[in-house]
C-alpha cells in the first residue's frame, strides 16, 4: 500500500470524494481548503514541541482520559495561533453572516473564552455551547461546536501526537481527551517483525472526533455501549461498497461509520473521508439511528 | 500519472494467492489441470483465457545449489503497448489505454479480430501475454483490475499478497521503492535488476538472470535480427517522444 504524508492523504481523499457525485463535488470545493488549512496549523504546532500532558496510569485504569480535568492554560498560545489562522477560513467556508462573524471574533479574541469552549468540548458541556450560541446569535446550534472543534482539533492533535499507542485502554471514548469517536477503521496491512510476511491488518481502531487519536477497540463491540451481542448488531452498506459501512447497535440505537483500510489503494484521511460518507449517514438517519458522535456531516438535515 | 504495480520476486513464495484472487475477482472458470508428465508445480502450464495471472516456477543449478525462482506473470501494461499499436492497424480502439490508470484494456471489439490478426497482435507483445477465448473470440489478459482502481481499491492480486511481494501505487512512488529495494538486494544478489522499468507499468524486480525466471521476463531486445515486436516498438518511438 501507499504511504503518504497527512497533507497528501487529505488531497487524495478530497479528490476521491469529488468524483463521487455532483453534491460531493460542491462540498469538496467548499470545505477542501479548511481540511488543508487545519493540517497546516497542526504541522506548525507539532514542530513547536508543545508540552505533553502527564499520564496518570491509575486514573486511566478507572476510565478517566488523560486530559479529563487538565487545565488548558499552558497551551493558550497554541489555541490562539490556531484561532487566528482558522477563523478567517471558517468564516469563508461556513459563509457566516457579517454580524455573526463580528460577534464570534470579538468573543474569541478573549483567550479565556477561547479556552472555555475547548474545555467545554472535552468535558462534553453542551449547555455552555448552547448558552454561548444564544449570546452570540449563532444558528444552527451545531455551528458553534463545529467552529470550536475546528479551532481546537489541531492543538489537541499536536498535544497528543507524542503519546502514541502506549496507552492501555478498553473504553469507547478517547483515552486522551474523552471525546467519542467519529469513525472507526479496520487497519491496513502492516509491517511485522518477520521480513517475509506482511501483517493481515483488520484490527479495529476508533478515531477520536476531536484530537484524532486512534485506539484499539474490540472488533465485535459497539463503541457507544460496549454491546457484544451479534444478534443486536448489524452492518449496513450501500451500492455493494462493503468496505465503507455503518456499524449499527440496535441495543442503544447508535451507529458509527467504519472503513476497511485493507480495501483502499490509497489510504484515506480519516477526518476527511467522513465528508464523503454522508450517503451512509442519510441511510442511518432514515432508520432512526443516531451517531455515536455528532459531527457537521452526520447532523446535516 | 499512471498507476504501477511493483513485483519484488525476492519476496515471492509462490503461494499463488495472487493467481487465485485474480480468478475470483474476474469470476473465471476452472481449468482442467494435470501434473503427470509435466513435472512442475506451475499450474496451469501457461496463461490462458481462464488465467490472466500465473505464477511461473523455474529451477536451475547455480554452483551446485538449486535455485528455485518464482515469477507471477501478467500483462505489463506497457506505456506504449505494441498490442494496441498493432491492433489499431486493423480495428481502431479495439484495444484501449485508460489514461487515468495507464491500464491497457481489451474491449468487446477484439472479438472482430480474425485469428490471424490475433496471432499478429500476440507476436507483437514482447512478453507473450495476449490470449484469445476460442468460444467467444474475445481477447483477454490482466486488466490491472481497472474497475477496482476506479473505485479507489487496489488490484485484487496486490491486496491478497501476504509477503509484500506486490506493491501498488503512483508510478513515481513505485519507481522510488523499486530503486531503493534494488540497491538493498544488489549487496547479496549482484545480478539483481528491474525489468524494463521505463517502458512498463508492471515492474518486476529480479534477483537472478532474467532467463532463470521465464523466457519473457524481460522484453526480447538485442537478440539477433530485428523481430516484429522490436520493429513495432521502433514505430511506436515517435509517439513516445510526443507523449513526453
Amino acid at each position: 500500500m501507499e504511504t503518504t504524508s497527512a497533507r497528501r492523504q487529505i488531497k487524495s481523499t478530497l479528490k476521491v470524494i469529488k468524483t463521487r457525485d455532483a453534491a460531493y463535488h460542491e462540498l469538496v470545493d467548499r470545505f477542501g481548503l479548511l481540511f488543508e488549512k487545519k493540517e497546516q496549523v497542526r504541522t506548525a504546532l507539532m514542530a513547536a514541541n508543545l508540552q505533553s500532558p502527564a499520564v496518570d496510569a491509575d486514573r486511566m485504569a478507572a476510565g478517566m482520559p488523560v486530559l479529563g480535568k487538565e487545565n488548558l492554560t499552558p497551551w493558550a498560545s497554541a489555541f490562539r495561533q490556531s484561532a487566528d489562522s482558522l477563523l478567517p477560513v471558517l468564516a469563508e467556508v461556513l459563509q457566516l453572516e457579517r454580524k455573526t462573524h463580528r460577534n464570534l471574533l470579538a468573543h474569541l479574541d478573549n483567550n479565556e473564552n477561547l479556552l472555555g469552549l475547548a474545555q467545554a468540548r472535552i468535558e462534553g458541556n453542551r449547555k455552555h455551547f448552547e448558552n454561548t450560541s444564544v449570546q452570540l446569535g449563532i444558528t444552527p446550534r451545531t455551528l458553534l461546536p463545529y467552529i470550536s472543534e475546528a479551532v481546537s482539533a489541531p492543538v489537541f492533535c499536536a498535544i497528543v501526537c507524542h503519546l502514541g499507542e502506549s496507552l492501555s485502554w478498553e473504553y469507547g471514548h478517547c483515552p486522551v481527551c474523552g471525546s467519542f469517536p467519529s469513525i472507526s477503521q479496520l487497519t491496513p496491512k502492516d509491517v511485522t517483525d518477520s521480513e517475509y510476511l506482511v501483517g493481515g491488518g483488520g484490527k479495529k481502531y476508533l478515531h477520536c472526533s476531536l484530537c484524532g487519536h486512534d485506539w484499539r477497540y474490540k472488533r465485535n463491540a459497539c463503541a457507544a455501549c460496549g454491546n457484544e451481542d451479534s444478534e443486536s448488531r448489524e452492518l449496513i452498506y450501500a451500492d455493494g461498497v462493503k468496505h465503507e459501512r455503518i456499524e449499527v447497535c440496535h441495543k442503544c440505537g447508535k451507529y458509527i461509520l467504519n472503513v476497511d483500510m485493507r480495501e483502499y489503494a490509497s489510504l484515506p484521511h480519516l477526518d476527511t473521508i467522513q465528508m464523503g460518507l454522508i450517503h451512509l449517514d442519510v441511510l442511518a438517519h432514515e432508520r432512526h439511528l443516531s451517531p455515536v458522535s455528532p459531527t457537521l456531516w452526520n447532523t446535516i438535515n | 500519472m499512471p498507476k504501477t504495480i511493483l513485483i519484488d520476486t525476492s519476496r515471492c513464495t509462490a503461494c499463488r494467492g495472487c493467481q487465485i484472487a485474480c480468478k475470483e475477482w474476474h469470476e473465471l472458470p476452472a481449468n482442467k489441470t494435470y501434473q503427470v508428465g509435466w513435472g512442475s508445480h506451475q499450474n496451469p502450464p501457461d496463461l490462458n483465457p481462464n488465467n490472466y495471472k500465473l505464477v511461473r516456477f523455474n529451477e536451475h543449478l547455480d554452483n551446485g545449489v538449486v535455485r528455485w525462482n518464482f515469477f507471477p506473470d501478467q500483462c505489463r501494461h506497457c506505456d506504449i503497448a505494441p498490442c494496441k499499436e498493432t491492433g489499431d492497424f486493423y480495428i481502431e480502439e479495439a484495444i484501449v489505454q485508460d489514461e487515468q490508470t495507464g491500464a491497457i484494456l481489451y474491449t468487446s471489439k477484439t472479438k472482430d479480430f480474425s485469428k490471424e490478426q490475433f496471432e499478429e497482435i500476440r507476436e507483437a507483445c514482447p512478453y507473450d501475454v495476449p490470449r484469445r477465448n476460442e468460444t467467444t473470440g474475445l481477447m483477454v489478459k490482466c486488466t490491472m483490475c481497472n474497475d477496482r482502481l476506479h473505485n479507489g481499491m487496489p488490484p485484487a492480486c496486490v491486496k491478497v499478497c501476504p509477503t509484500g511481494a506486490m506493491q501498488f501505487g503512483e508510478r513515481e512512488d513505485m519507481l522510488k521503492l523499486a530503486h531503493s529495494r534494488l540497491s538493498d538486494l544488489k549487496k547479496d544478489w549482484p545480478n539483481a535488476m528491474l525489468a524494463d522499468p521505463d517502458a512498463v507499468n508492471v515492474i518486476y524486480l529480479l534477483i537472478d538472470k532474467p532467463e532463470h525466471y521465464h523466457k519473457y521476463s524481460v522484453a526480447q531486445a538485442n537478440i539477433g535480427p530485428m523481430s516484429k515486436q522490436q520493429f513495432l516498438a521502433t514505430l511506436a518511438r515517435p509517439f513516445k517522444v510526443m507523449k513526453g
